[in-house]
């Protein structure tokens, strides 16, 4: 389990891990309880370039697709093609082995718009209150 | 939400409930709207539900079920001039699928007709299409029938599942349980005067439970309880449509509408050409001489991905129709499909959609357009799960 401290997070609830000028992204674990069963996900392809707020991954539960946004500028370097086999993943690990994706080119000091985990917290909770 | 891709408004209308709500509740269940009611969508999960109705038993909940009754001496031969099929085969305690016409052909509804007795007629309706079909009836119908509207007065449940019957043996008794499918008697669970319809949605056996509406949380206890020993779960909307879509059964409002006729959609069989005048038979007659430009298929995505209702169909690289409900097929059952196939242990992406004759035709490669690229797709024979009989 990844340190969620260490996480960015977006309002259509992605996270972001930056380490340089690189970042892997999945959902949060708010998100994962509100899709429940992921059956699918469509991962993007190696090398495509998305601007922030762009539709980067599709994740699919038995009921409905969900749009994953990426949460910053970049380019596609990773893609997690475990989740091919185990989609579920997304649902039992949302922090770790059921991530979605890895940017790369991102510009770290750009990163506000982002929020820090009291912020997502007090973001969700306000939701659902 | 991952932002959904479905539109809200912000002026949303309140939404119906059915008698249950503040029981279900207490489950603790996802909610949505549909078709202007708050259902429960699942109560555990999709998958489990689904997986639960497959291999013993599951409790719905179709209270948003509108139920029209038509009564008097000349009911039956009243409707008989009004639905697609011939109710001369519709003797008291039986129950009979049809779908109710334009004078186009179109779709307006479709429906299951019980005959309660000799004069009496119950109509459950899709949740939609209540008010239109009751006005329907009053505008056309003929001769001594009178039409009342009960969808304040009856709920509706549904006991589905290789284990259902069992339950239903032991809350209602064994000459109930036995009574053959397509019937509908009167009976009594947990003193509560019910009626018991050997139907349902889900490709599985099991009955329907038209409940007064004051008496459907005792009966929805009543089941959940005694039927706890046998695996029986409440089980939500999401399961109901993922059921019925293995099951092949076309849903009013996605695969049916007013854009579709009975010939469009694979369901010929309902049309009572046997039978005398009713509406609609014209126009039917005349798509039958000419051949229906579009057919209800099912397919099977042969490629990564999930179909969904609005996803284009395309084949030689030009779009040929339209995917109309799709899902993925949860793994697991223990049923085969229309080919006596066993159904394959890994999740298998299913829907169906409207194409032309000549593409509906299984074995066909099509391909089916979803976030922007395309995925193979084979055409096959319905149902895509056939329950085993006798097991």
């Amino acid at each position: 389990m990844a340190d969620l401290e260490k996480l960015k997070y977006t309002k259509t609830h992605e996270w972001i891990r930056v380490e340089g000028n690189k970042g892997v992204v999945g959902i949060t674990d708010h998100a994962q309880q509100e899709i429940s069963d992921v059956v699918f996900v469509e991962v993007p392809a190696l090398g495509k370039t998305v601007g922030a707020g762009e539709e980067a991954a599709v994740v699919e539960s038995v009921k409905s697709a969900f749009s994953i946004y990426a949460p910053v500028a970049g380019k596609v370097a990773r893609a997690n093609e475990e989740l091919a086999k185990n989609p579920g993943r997304v649902n039992a690990a949302p922090y770790a082995e059921g991530w979605i994706f890895e940017l790369e080119g991102i510009d770290a000091g750009n990163l506000e718009g982002l929020m820090d985990l009291p912020q997502y917290e007090q973001f969700v909770q306000g939701k659902e209150a | 939400m991952p932002s959904q891709s479905s539109n809200s408004s912000i002026a949303e209308p309140v939404l119906k409930r059915t008698p249950l709500f503040e029981l279900q509740k207490r489950l603790n269940p996802r909610w949505a709207p549909f078709s202007g009611w708050e259902l429960p969508v699942y109560y555990s999960s999709i998958l489990k539900e689904h997986q639960a109705v497959r291999t013993a038993a599951g409790l719905f909940d179709v209270s948003h079920l509108g139920h029209l009754e038509v009564s008097g001496s000349g009911a039956v031969a009243g409707l008989n001039r009004i639905v697609t099929q011939d109710l001369g085969r519709l003797g008291p305690g039986q129950a009979l699928y049809t779908p109710i016409c334009s004078e186009a052909g179109a779709i307006l509804d479709e429906m299951i007709l019980y005959r309660l007795a000799a004069d009496r007629v119950r109509l459950v309706v899709n949740a939609a299409n209540g008010d239109k079909i009751l006005d329907w009836l009053r505008q056309r119908l003929t001769g001594e029938a009178e039409t009342a509207d009960l969808r304040e007065d009856f709920g509706t449940l549904a006991l589905q599942g290789p284990r259902a019957l069992e339950i239903l043996a032991g809350a209602a008794g064994k000459a109930l349980a036995a009574a053959p499918r397509y019937t509908v008697r009167p009976g009594r669970v947990a003193g509560v005067a019910v009626w018991l319809a050997r139907t349902g949605y889900t490709g599985e056996d099991g009955c329907e439970l038209f409940v007064p509406a004051s008496g459907l949380g005792t009966v929805w206890n009543h089941l959940l309880e005694t039927g706890a020993s046998a695996g029986l779960e409440p089980v939500g909307l999401g399961a109901r449509d993922t059921l019925r879509l293995e099951a092949g059964l076309p849903l009013g409002g996605s695969d049916l509408d007013e854009r579709t006729t009975p010939l469009e959609a694979g369901l010929e069989w309902t049309i009572g050409w046997a039978k005398g005048p009713f509406i609609g038979r014209e126009a039917l007659e005349k798509q039958e001489r000419a051949g229906a430009a579009r057919r209800l298929s099912g397919f099977r995505l042969t490629g990564a991905g999930v179909a969904r209702h609005g996803c284009p169909i395309l084949s030689g690289g030009k779009p040929v129709g339209v995917v109309t409900s799709g899902t993925l097929l949860p793994p697991g059952a223990s049923g085969q499909d229309a080919e006596k196939r066993p159904i394959p242990p890994a999740p298998t992406a299913i829907g169906l959609g409207y194409l032309p004759p000549a593409l509906a035709v299984p074995g066909t490669a099509v391909e089916v357009e979803l976030h922007g690229r395309r995925a193979a797709a084979e055409i096959v024979k319905l149902p895509f799960y056939r329950r085993k009989r006798g097991a």
